[in-house]
């Protein structure tokens, strides 16, 4: 079920009354867990047993931990994590690792047959399934207490807002709201509605638009010049930020709506400075979360540069391959892997620089667009089919290899002045001078103008959330 | 240039969003009614701007009403409204030197789309009637078996397409949502389907959903999609004489429509689009068939023009007629008339709305 879609809009509009209408915490929790369990089984019912099993999987856990002491804790946390992945593992993996060892023994001249299952990814299971290993986690570590009330685990796990595409929300910080009852307020209400809004605009106005531009292109790269790459890869760089920060937005304001907070996942990332800044504000909830339960356990900062430089790569190439099976997505993360070792050795050499460095002005704004030509550079593989793809179209844009084709209307600079306009609007946080009335007057009445607005300007075939996939 | 435009007002509109002051609602109430006055408000804008800038729905229609209403000649008008058998079958200069041949010149105008419903139709006509420089004198109906049959299965047909999102303003979904009320054997859900079909293509419609996409400026021709025309039939003149034959002897109508001809939904619908047309000073009405291979549709309109007592009525069966459509290269398929054929039958209309005395 799509966000910006008329069966979301219904199904929304009946959860949010039944919520609210019901007076008990408890009744509440079974209405968001059966509604969240409707709103996956639209998609596909059968994975329902899916979720269940992972939800099963991390409340026992939980209850073991509780019991366990000694190095049976250890053992409970490493069979639970296992299970997680290795379900993970099974439906995201199992046919890329086969085909991928299959190609090996090809070239190794050994002929094997490949077992291909050919198996459907389930929706969202990256997501849900680090909320799983999150809750599991948190209890080993003593941050959150185990939850007896398998609901409460089974909400955390499948809330709709986050279940298809996240954000990542940590089970110590959401399993202290979903224990108390959420209580009615404006101000909460205001701001769901607020961030629904923004969802919409950057979702079903910019990044659909964008899909336009980008989509024809990356489906036949070799029918298309050199500069008709460079304008796509910047709409696609325009593209997903729009499409997951809309997505992320919609998610936060519906879980507001139901009195539930989720942490902000951007923070208008193409504003970065390093490839280090891009992640705390880009995918906060993924970065934060591969910070604290992967890079941190291998050693993190502690030890030399070399170390810390093979933390970040194995980090950012996990990360890379949570994102899909396929080596694309394994070089995408090399590549922010090669920039947050960059980054970090630059710092190294700066603070261990015997004479003071004095900053140019001009600087930051030369790494910002440094930076961001990396994080654009990035995103070519992220989005094309293969790595050769990226390659093509890499070359070609650089102009190493020349690439005649079909053209496309130049709009790469109308692009960038939408993200420039964002971005700089976004931050800044103007605030106008008004009285209380007519500040209310122009908040509300400019949420429904700009919805109207929205409408007409929006592409009336939808695309699916980038995220989605994942 | 629909992409540029669009992406220039997505950041504007994201910029007015990063704009807007942040309160606390004092009241929720009143919160809820400023947003909705927002909305209103932005749409009556919307509409405005929209007619200023001549922006209409992309599709066939406005094409052809931008063409049909701008007619100011001294001949009076005669408007044939129908469907894609009239737009293959019916030849309008040939029906206006067949009129003219009565001693009267007529300017033929021919409101006609594939795959248009009754409402469409209806929706359009109305439109026309408000634009046209020149109101007709005499009004033909076509007389069409499978789109008389029900007029559900015509809110089915094309929901959800932009012609259908195009016409279902609110007197139009009051129509479907009338019918609904009043149609039988549908069980609760299929009445509940339909019904938050209909609406929410009147919010789709209202709301100008994806509008600055699918519209374009009236006076240029529109690129219109309309998924590509089904390869011809190939009939061989053994085959069509055969077919013509059978259809002239069939007597049954195809099992799904209505026995009663015409259905009591098709008479008031009929006497609401007479009402429409008389409101602007139409006095004339006639309906007639265009010929067909299919025994059900020929049939239909045997019973149809039977039932019509107070409007001439022509059905397309003539022997002589029929004789002049046997060859296979006269038929696109069972139903729809090609090459030479519709000025045959065009011409022969003609003749007998004089003959009837329909015309002058």
């Amino acid at each position: 079920m799509n966000f910006v879609s008329f069966e979301f809009a219904a199904f929304l509009a009946v959860v949010y009354g039944l919520h609210w209408s019901c007076r008990h915490a408890g009744t509440r929790k079974w209405l968001l867990t059966i509604a969240s369990y409707v709103f996956y089984a639209v998609w596909n019912w059968r994975f329902c047993f899916l979720m269940l099993f992972v939800t099963v999987n991390a409340f026992a856990a939980g209850q073991m931990l509780a019991r366990a002491t000694g190095r049976w804790r250890t053992v409970v946390l490493a069979v639970s994590i296992g299970i997680d992945l290795a379900t993970l593992g099974f439906f995201k993996y199992y046919d890329f690792f086969l085909s991928n060892v299959a190609a090996a023994l090809a070239d190794m001249g050994i002929a094997a047959s490949r077992p291909v299952l050919r198996i459907i990814l389930p929706v969202g299971i990256s997501f849900y399934t680090f909320h799983a290993i999150s809750y599991v986690v948190d209890v080993y570590r003593g941050k959150v207490e185990r939850e007896p009330s398998f609901v409460n685990i089974a909400l955390y796990i499948s809330f709709f807002p986050q279940l298809i595409a996240g954000p990542i929300v940590r089970a110590s910080f959401i399993m202290p709201q979903i224990r108390q009852l959420r209580s009615f307020s404006g101000a909460q209400q205001a701001i769901g509605v607020r961030l629904l809004l923004r969802g919409f605009i950057y979702k079903a106005v910019i990044a659909d638009t964008l899909t336009l531009i980008a989509d024809p292109v990356f489906a036949h790269v070799d029918q298309y010049n050199a500069h008709a790459l460079l304008t796509a890869t910047i709409a696609f760089y325009g593209q997903i930020y729009f499409d997951f920060a809309g997505y992320s937005s919609m998610a936060i304001g519906t879980a507001r709506l139901f009195g539930y907070r989720f942490p902000p996942n951007f923070n208008y990332p193409y504003r970065a400075a390093s490839v280090t800044e891009f992640w705390r504000r880009w995918h906060m909830s993924l970065s934060f979360w591969l910070r604290d339960y992967l890079y941190i356990p291998l050693g993190g900062n502690r030890g030399g540069s070399l170390f810390v430089c093979r933390n970040l790569m194995i980090t950012m190439l996990l990360g890379g391959l949570w994102h899909g099976a396929a080596w694309n997505y394994v070089v995408w993360g090399a590549l922010h892997g090669v920039g947050l070792c960059a980054n970090k050795l630059w710092r190294e050499a700066w603070r261990r620089s015997p004479v003071p460095i004095g900053v140019h002005s001009n600087w930051s704004v030369a790494a910002v667009v440094l930076t961001q030509l990396w994080v654009m550079l990035a995103w070519v593989f992220f989005r094309c089919d293969s790595a050769a793809q990226a390659i093509e179209v890499v070359a070609a844009i650089l102009g190493v290899r020349p690439h005649p084709g079909l053209p496309v209307l130049p709009v790469e600079g109308c692009i960038l002045a939408v993200i420039a306009i964002d971005h700089t609007l976004g931050s800044a946080r103007v605030k106008l001078s008004l009285s209380p009335r007519w500040a209310g007057a122009l908040a509300w009445g400019g949420v429904g103008a700009l919805f109207a607005l929205g409408l007409a300007a929006m592409p009336v075939v939808q695309k699916p959330f980038i995220y989605f996939q994942f | 240039m629909t992409t540029l435009a669009c992406l220039l007002l997505g950041a504007a509109i994201a910029g007015l969003y990063h704009l807007l002051p942040y309160t606390r609602p004092g009241r929720p109430f009143r919160a809820a009614l400023m947003v909705i006055a927002g909305f209103i408000l932005a749409q009556w804008g919307l509409s405005a701007a929209f007619a200023g800038l001549g922006l209409v729905p992309k599709g066939p229609f406005h094409d052809l009403l931008y063409k049909l209403t701008d007619y100011d000649g001294e001949r009076p008008v005669v408007l044939l409204i129908g469907s894609s058998f009239s737009e293959a079958g019916i030849d309008p200069d040939a029906l206006a030197e067949a009129l003219a041949d009565s001693g009267r010149a007529a300017a033929v105008q021919r409101l006609a789309i594939g795959g248009s419903p009754h409402l469409e139709r209806l929706h359009y006509l109305k439109e026309y009637l408000v634009r046209a420089k020149r109101k007709p004198q005499l009004v033909l109906f076509e007389i069409a078996g499978g789109y008389d049959s029900g007029p559900l299965y015509q809110v089915h047909q094309m929901r959800f397409s932009d012609r259908m999102v195009a016409m279902m303003d609110g007197s139009n979904a009051w129509s479907a949502l009338r019918w609904l009320t009043d149609a039988e054997g549908l069980s609760l859900p299929q009445r509940l389907q339909l019904g938050s079909e209909i609406l929410a293509q009147l919010a789709l419609h209202v709301s100008h959903i994806g509008f600055l996409w699918n519209s374009a400026p009236v006076r240029q021709a529109a690129a219109y999609d309309d998924g590509g025309s089904p390869p011809p039939t190939r009939f061989s003149d053994e085959e069509a004489a055969e077919l013509l034959a059978r259809a002239a002897a069939a007597r049954d109508l195809k099992p799904d429509w209505p026995p009663d001809v015409p259905s009591r939904w098709m008479s008031s619908f009929l006497a609401e689009e007479i009402a429409t047309l008389q409101r602007h000073g139409v006095g004339q009405f006639a309906f007639y068939s265009v010929p067909s291979m299919q025994g059900a549709n020929v049939a239909y309109a045997r019973r149809f023009c039977a039932a019509i007592t107070n409007f001439a009525c022509i059905v397309g069966e003539d022997p002589e007629l029929l004789a002049d459509l046997r060859h296979g290269a006269d038929w696109y398929d069972f139903d729809h008339l090609q090459g030479a054929a519709p000025e045959v039958f065009t011409r022969w209309l003609g003749d007998r709305l004089v003959e009837t005395g329909v015309w002058p």
